[in-house]
């Protein structure tokens, strides 16, 4: 039974975590007041009337941001088992982690000359 | 009989999930759907006792893949009347004509292959410091390769976008 004995405390984790969430929702659904006015469903209450649709068509150098997580979260995960093993394994393996980090940079690199990273 | 049990949740959950990914009338709605549906697959893979995967699966698939989509879908519609969408378009037959076609080959691979035989029926536990061990002794030049491979995917996406922004 060792793969419960591994696993069973994150089940607890995400019974528990249920729990507290739901109760924290429905607590406030029945505890709370509630006003149900069309006014209130409006961006700014007091401001200005919204016009147009709510769904902006974003630009697509915020898809770049998208990629750059995809690709670090990649290399987030080639770092984890190697970190793991770090101390059992031969010593090129380092230089291996290096070298597999130094290309990445290399794309941090590219993409920080092209502008990609300013915000605007 | 735990095991079953929760493997059976794990199934209806990823069932129920996936069927709300396709049926849910809001894109976003479907994108959430998805993410629970993946983490689902992400649970059985523990339960197979493969971490890595179900590291990759929870990291890379719910949380990279699915801002991926979304961020698409945000760049690509124009129509947000907030009407509720359409669940069909013209693409209906093809979409229906691939994935029975997928469905057909998955069934008939998972049961043409021999799996191997597991031992008091656990499966073969595949540590993370196995997968280390072998992907930095044995496989050294395709880990590397795979950098060059996310360096390239990066720097022609980034060309891509820079080209729409220049214009």
């Amino acid at each position: 039974m060792s793969f419960y004995d591994t696993w069973s405390a994150v089940f607890i984790a995400l019974i528990a975590g249920v729990i507290l969430v739901g109760t924290a929702l429905i607590g406030a659904r029945l505890l709370g007041p509630f006003a149900r006015e069309q006014g209130k469903s409006i961006s700014y209450e007091c401001g200005m009337l919204p016009t147009g649709k709510n769904w902006t068509q974003v630009h697509v150098r915020y898809y770049l941001f998208a990629i750059m997580f995809l690709i670090f979260d990649v290399e987030t995960i080639f770092i984890f088992p190697w970190a793991v093993r770090f101390l059992d394994l031969p010593s090129h393996a380092f230089w291996y982690m290096v070298f597999f980090v130094l290309i990445l940079s290399g794309a941090l690199f590219y993409a920080w000359r092209k502008k990609v990273l300013e915000w605007r | 009989m735990i095991t079953e049990i929760l493997w059976w949740f794990f199934a209806i959950a990823i069932v129920g999930t996936a069927a709300g990914v396709v049926f849910s009338r809001s894109v976003v709605h479907a994108a959430i759907f998805l993410i629970l549906s993946l983490a689902g697959v992400g649970g059985l893979y523990i339960f197979l006792t493969v971490e890595f995967v179900a590291l990759v699966q929870f990291l890379i698939y719910g949380g990279a893949v699915t801002v991926l989509i979304l961020l698409a879908l945000m760049m690509t519609r124009l129509d947000a009347t907030g009407a509720p969408d359409k669940l069909t378009g013209p693409q209906a037959p093809f979409g229906a004509l691939v994935g029975i076609t997928l469905l057909l080959t998955l069934v008939g691979v998972s049961l043409a292959t021999a799996w191997p035989g597991d031992v008091d029926d656990l499966p073969t536990n595949i540590t993370i410091e196995q997968i280390g061990d072998v992907m930095f002794t044995s496989y050294g030049a395709p880990f590397i390769i795979a950098s060059a491979l996310l360096l390239v995917a990066f720097i022609g996406a980034i060309v891509f976008a820079k080209q729409e922004d220049e214009v």
